[in-house]
Parts: C-alpha cells; sequence; structure tokens
C-alpha cells in the first residue's frame, strides 16, 4: 500500500503536547492490515463497530483510525516526529498494494 | 453531520445572521458624527444591539453594556482595569482559562480556588467560610462549559456584597440559553460572548457594569467625538475605542433578535428537554461515567467511556457516526480534581436551538454500539 500524501490534522491534541497527522492510502484499511500492527505494540480493536475502530500505543505515538476507510491518523510527541513518520510508513509500506 | 458542540460555537448560525452581516458589509459605513448621513442605518446597531442585550441579561441601564471581540478581551479588560494586582480574589474551579490566565499572568495579587462538587455546583459552605477573608473580587462561572451545573448567582452576590467584594459572572454558557436577571441578582459586572448562545459571529461580544462601578479602561483610541482631549479623568468610561466590528455587530444583533423572537424561557426548556433526555438515555450504559448535575441544568453535559480514552471516543463519534462532541479539558484545567476524570479530560456533549431528538437518539445508538449494549444492525 502507498501512502498518497499527508496532512496535519485537524484536530490536533496540542493541549496534551501531541501533534497529529493524517495519511492518505490507496487503498482501504482492512482487518488483516489492522492485525499485523499487533506486532508493533499494544493494539486496541472494537471489531463490533458498524466501522471497526483500531488503535495502536506505543509510549512515544499511537495509530489510530477505522477498517474500510483509506486514512489513518498519527499522533506523536513533537521531538519523536520524523522517525515515528518514517517507521509507521515503512510499514504501511510492507501492506499487500 | 450531527453537531453537538454548541458550547464551542453555535452551528448553524441562523440565515437572518448571515444577511445581517452581508448587508453591513455592502452598505456605506457608518459616518462617525461626521459628514456623510447615510450610515443611519449602521449607525443604529450599537444602540439597538444595546437595548436587546439589556433584555437577554435582564438589566435596566443598556448604555452600561459594551461591546468587544468576545469574552476572553471583555475579561482582560475587566481584570487589568480593576487593578487587582495586589488585591485577593476568588475564583471557582470551574473557571474558563479566559478568567485563569489574566488573573494568574499578573492579573492579582492572590488568588484562591473556590472548590467545586463532582457535579460541578461550587460547595457554597466553603465559599461562605473563605469570604470571611474578604476578597476583592469574585469570579464565578454562571454554567459551566463542562459539566452543565448553573451556580446560584443571586445567593452568590449577596454572600459576596455582604464580605465587601464585587462579582463577576462569565455568561459565556448562559447568554441566550438561561433567563438572565443579572439587575435583580445584584452581578456586578457581566461578561458575554456572541458566537454561542446568542447566535452571533464569532469576534464578537462583551460585557455589563452595574451603575456606579468603575473600571479603568485597558485600551484608549478614536471614538469618533471629542478629539482634542488627549487625557481623560479616572471616571472616563471609553470601553469602545476604534473603528468597531460594524458586521460582526449587526450579526449579533440579527442572533441576538432570533433569540429574543423564539423566547430564552422556551430555549432554555426545549435545550434542558434534549440533555435531560441524552442524560436519561445513556445513564445506564455499562462503563459510562456522567460528569452532569443530576437532573441536568445548562445545555451542557460530559462523559467518559471505560476502557476508551476521551479522545479515542470523540474520534470514534467523529469519524464512525458523524457526531461532532468536544473532548479535552475544554479549558476549564481547575475542574480536574472536582470531576475525577480520566487524566486526558472527558467528551462533552453541548445542544443546541437546532439540536433534534433524533439527533440524541443516534448518540444513544453510537454509545451503546460502542460499549456493546447494543447489538449493531
Amino acid at each position: 500500500m502507498k501512502v498518497l500524501r499527508i496532512e496535519e490534522s485537524r484536530e490536533p491534541c496540542a493541549e496534551s503536547g501531541w501533534y497529529a497527522y493524517d495519511l492518505f492510502l490507496s487503498r482501504k484499511i482492512e482487518k488483516e492490515d489492522i492485525l499485523s500492527l499487533g506486532s508493533h505494540g499494544d493494539l486496541t480493536y472494537l471489531a463490533q463497530l458498524k466501522t471497526p475502530f483500531y488503535k495502536l500505543n506505543q509510549p512515544y505515538f499511537y495509530i489510530q483510525g477505522l477498517e474500510g476507510t483509506a486514512e489513518l491518523r498519527i499522533a506523536v510527541f513533537l521531538e519523536a516526529e520524523k522517525e515515528v513518520m518514517e517507521e509507521v510508513t515503512g510499514w504501511i509500506g510492507q501492506w499487500k498494494e | 453531520m450531527i453537531y453537538l458542540n454548541h458550547a464551542a460555537t453555535g452551528f448553524p448560525k441562523p440565515e437572518a445572521v448571515i444577511h445581517a452581516m452581508e448587508e453591513a458589509m455592502l452598505r456605506p459605513p457608518a459616518g462617525q458624527y461626521r459628514s456623510f448621513s447615510d450610515g443611519e442605518a449602521a449607525e443604529e446597531v450599537t444602540p439597538r444591539l444595546r437595548g436587546r442585550m439589556a433584555r437577554i441579561l435582564g438589566v435596566s441601564s443598556p448604555e452600561r453594556i459594551f461591546f468587544t471581540s468576545g469574552a476572553t478581551e471583555s475579561l482582560n479588560m475587566m481584570i487589568r482595569g480593576l487593578d487587582l494586582t495586589r488585591d485577593r480574589v476568588f475564583v471557582s474551579a470551574a473557571e474558563h482559562n479566559s478568567v485563569l490566565r489574566p488573573l494568574y499572568n499578573g492579573g492579582a495579587g492572590e488568588i484562591r480556588v473556590i472548590p467545586c462538587r463532582p457535579d460541578g455546583h461550587v460547595e457554597e459552605d466553603r465559599l461562605r467560610e473563605m469570604l470571611k477573608d474578604s476578597p476583592k473580587a469574585v469570579f464565578i462561572n454562571h454554567c459551566s462549559n463542562v459539566t452543565g451545573a448553573v451556580q446560584d448567582l443571586s445567593a452568590i452576590s449577596r454572600w459576596v456584597h455582604e464580605a465587601g467584594g464585587i462579582l463577576i459572572a462569565d455568561l459565556s454558557q448562559s447568554a441566550g440559553t438561561i433567563p438572565l436577571r443579572l439587575e435583580e441578582d445584584g452581578v456586578d459586572i457581566g461578561i458575554f460572548t456572541g458566537h454561542k448562545g446568542l447566535l452571533g459571529p464569532q469576534g464578537t461580544g462583551g460585557f455589563y457594569i452595574r451603575p456606579n462601578l468603575h473600571v479603568k479602561p485597558l485600551f484608549y483610541g478614536g471614538t469618533g467625538r471629542d478629539s482634542q482631549r488627549l487625557v481623560y479623568d479616572e471616571t472616563w468610561e471609553g470601553y469602545e475605542v476604534g473603528t468597531r466590528n460594524e458586521p460582526g455587530l449587526a450579526g449579533l444583533l440579527a442572533g441576538v433578535e432570533t433569540v429574543l423572537s423564539q423566547g430564552v424561557n422556551d430555549i432554555y426548556k426545549l435545550e434542558n428537554k434534549r440533555i435531560s433526555s441524552l442524560y436519561r438515555r445513556i445513564k445506564e450504559i455499562p462503563g459510562i461515567r456522567l460528569y452532569a448535575p443530576n437532573p441536568p441544568e445548562g445545555p451542557i453535559l460530559s462523559f467518559s467511556l471505560e476502557g476508551l480514552t476521551p479522545q479515542d471516543t470523540a474520534y470514534i463519534l467523529y469519524h464512525g457516526y458523524h457526531i461532532v462532541t468536544r473532548v479535552g479539558w475544554h479549558c476549564a484545567p481547575l475542574l480536574k480534581e472536582a470531576l475525577s476524570c480520566p487524566s486526558s479530560g472527558s467528551v462533552r456533549v453541548s445542544v443546541g436551538i437546532t439540536t433534534t431528538e433524533e439527533e440524541i437518539e443516534a448518540l444513544e445508538r453510537a454509545l451503546k454500539e460502542m460499549t456493546g449494549g447494543e447489538e449493531r444492525p
């Protein structure tokens, strides 16, 4: 899968020191993609929802989104921003086209 | 989209507000008492607005109402103008940062916090005890922007006056949504914003100062009259200086007239019906914690869900169900202790005159689905 573009989120949580980015992807995220995130940290997956929600928690960043959409959000502490973005886009690049 | 964030900004604005602002931009500007008379319509806006606002605020002195860019500017003007830098002031734990930050950044000599109960009400017994130390001013958020708790301004003003202080009420959430009677209740200064319950545009608001209470102006500048006089005496009350935001004030006038035509009492009943309905519908959801009086008072309540951060909850509500709420501490940081919320705050729901029962039902269904309390269709 490809990351088509990255935008600074319209809903930053600057109040708590986190800065968020929305990643727009080349296809919709599937359950298999979400479950693969589990190997990278603490994964929450609310499959009971009409549009299932997932969130990967790491100490210095988190990823969240909804299954079946072609975007996800990364929230990161400003100091770790560059490394985190490279790491996460690397994972996404390994997902099937 | 279901918009349940009216405590941040009322939306959508009435058509009359949009038209009034457009008209104000299209007509020749007011002549400011000089050379040009076609600005008559614009000249009428501010006096008419003062008159309408006097009805909203429940005061008989419209000339004691002044317009600014909003509650934050009004509060800074009053806090600096009262010159509290060597004085003791009290703030309720429910105050917004628009009160707290001007005070905590050099605006007062000593600040003491009046604790609140878990539903957001001021602990009145504690306040009465604290008042023995005679503060110069007491700041009270009339309707909490987190819990919707409405404070008893009449009783509080009586106690504050007995202690020799003045009462400054932040009406940001109550002006236009809750019947007000500032004069009867003995409020010395009332602060309002234009873009919430008054249905006006952002960048409008103002304040009321009771007669015979003098507050030194923070800003000086052109007023369109008395230009040769450069220095004013101590009693000068030129609070509206510089070119005014005429389109904004025209929009605010249209918003206020919409509120008055619907009636603040009826608006209060309608919004209370909606928020009370929500409270009843969601209070038994497993894992939910509500931060609001029971029954609700103002058009606001907050909640959190066990196992989900408030941020995740709001994200799912918006991206999964197109329901707009507000998440965090809502700029009221001192309520943290009273509410015992999760460390990242709460999800706030606030209703407006356009909120329907169907929208409340949709939020209930979403929350039940999120907590596993109901099968998804």
